[in-house]
């Protein structure tokens, strides 16, 4: 309604503008009484009318200026549209003061506010684009401190983990120390119990530790004179043999026959292989591994005794038995080291 | 049809100075106190200082009965003291800006720092 009056009034002012434009031309060419005349009328008309309505007030005209160029301007006009359309009506009644009132006063005032409040509008502008920043960095502080706190979590999950799996690590050293000790202090006392037992039972054989190894010595007490065959009543001994390599799947023996200076040395080393050649046989009619025996005659070459008197020459006749350590082959060690 | 627009429109003028604008200075008053609250002196001194002068003039007027005169004045005082609360905010918005911008970019060197630690690409 206010718009189209002053809208209304423009028009009226351009019409005016034209006249007064003209003017001067008509001026020049009608040069008669007449024309004077009315020259003179229409003069006074084109006086009255730019007086009353084509000047402008210097104030309104700045208020109008400062205004378009704030509404021309896209981003102050988004951002601060209501403080905008402050102005804008603001103005009109400036416009009107002047177009409508002539009031001079008025129009003057009215223009200040109007600067103003472009003014404020300018100055709103600014304060959102600032309040726009301040939401976006907002998003940005939290995604930061949202990503600090992921960190700080994360540092302290790994840091607990690793804790725990030291303390895991130490526990684990700690009881498989503990089992190791026990399992050394059992394995030596079962090495310990496996060699009492062994001499026990070595002992319970009839063996005796030399440095050769254990041996067992079967005295003459076995067989008949010039004869090979085991005598019955030695055989007690000779199963306890056979118990000892049964309990000892990994040792072997050699046994090595010896006889006394007396007769032939080719008979006494054939009487002597034929002697530990009858107790192999034994050995293995009871089952024991043919690679766990070794047989030697060696006849009279290896005495223990004199054979000058008759003790001496029946410790010379005799049956040893060598025990061999676990590993030891029977066939690598058939040479009698005495 | 226009003359009858002129006539209200300058009745409306015409009458607002014959009434003391007692809103008007009422408004003004309330304008420059919010202002005063908000420690908006801080920001917009002189807006403020040329907003209590007017009140003070249109208060004069009044006593003068001057409407008029204390109505433009008052109407002044009031459009100042509007213009230095918005730039006291305005002024206020920028700094908490800049407070926000200055922690934001301490908050990212620190994550560049840890993703440097971390053998990772900085962000």
């Amino acid at each position: 309604m206010k718009l189209s009056r002053i809208e209304d009034v423009e028009h009226e002012c351009s019409r005016s503008g034209q006249f007064r434009r003209f003017g001067p031309e008509g001026d020049d060419r009608m040069r008669t009484t007449q024309s004077r005349r009315l020259a003179g009328s229409l003069g006074a008309l084109v006086l009255l009318l730019t007086v009353g309505c084509a000047t402008v007030s210097p104030d309104v005209e700045r208020a109008r200026g400062a205004y378009n160029e704030a509404a021309s301007d896209p981003e102050l006009a988004s951002r601060a549209a209501v403080e905008l359309y402050e102005a804008q009506k603001s103005l009109a009644q400036a416009e009107n003061a002047w177009n409508l009132l002539r009031d001079e006063s008025e129009a003057q005032h009215r223009s200040y506010l109007t600067e103003r409040k472009i003014e404020i509008a300018r100055t709103a502008a600014e304060r959102k684009l600032a309040e726009a920043e301040i939401a976006r960095l907002t998003e940005v502080r939290r995604d930061f401190l949202m990503d600090a706190r992921t960190r700080e979590a994360d540092r302290a999950r790994t840091e607990a983990q690793r804790r725990a799996e030291e303390a895991q690590a130490r526990a684990r050293e700690a009881r498989e120390a503990q089992l190791s000790a026990e399992e050394a202090l059992r394995e030596a006392e079962a090495a310990r119990e496996k060699a009492r037992k062994l001499e026990a039972e070595l002992a319970e054989v009839g063996a005796r530790a030399t440095d050769r190894g254990y041996v067992l010595t079967l005295g003459d007490v076995l067989f008949d004179l010039d004869k090979a065959d085991l005598k019955p009543g030695a055989l007690r001994n000779l199963y306890r043999l056979v118990t000892f390599m049964n309990l000892y799947p990994d040792r072997g023996v050699l046994i090595e026959g010896h006889t006394d200076s007396l007769g032939e040395d080719s008979y006494n080393v054939d009487l002597s292989e034929r002697r530990a050649i009858s107790m192999q046989s034994f050995l293995f009619e009871n089952g024991i591994a043919r690679d766990r025996v070794n047989s030697k005659g060696y006849g009279e070459a290896f005495p223990v005794a004199s054979n000058e008197t008759q003790s001496g020459r029946q410790q010379n006749r005799r049956v040893e038995v060598l025990i061999l350590n676990p590993g030891e082959s029977p066939e690598s060690l058939s040479a009698a080291p005495h | 049809m226009r003359f009858a627009t002129f006539m209200v429109f300058a009745a409306a003028i015409g009458c607002s100075s014959l009434a003391p604008p007692n809103e008007q200075i009422a408004n003004a008053e309330m304008a420059i106190r919010k202002v005063d609250d908000s420690q908006g002196s801080r920001y917009a001194a002189l807006d403020l200082l040329k907003a209590r002068e007017k009140l003070d003039k249109a208060k004069l007027a009044m006593q003068e009965k001057e409407y008029t005169d204390a109505r433009r004045l008052a109407e002044q005082a009031m459009v100042d003291a509007l213009l230095a609360e918005e730039k006291a905010r305005t002024a206020q918005s920028k700094e908490t800006a800049r407070e926000m911008a200055r922690t934001v970019e301490s908050l990212r060197r620190e994550a560049e720092r840890f993703e440097g630690q971390q053998g990772l690409p900085a962000r």
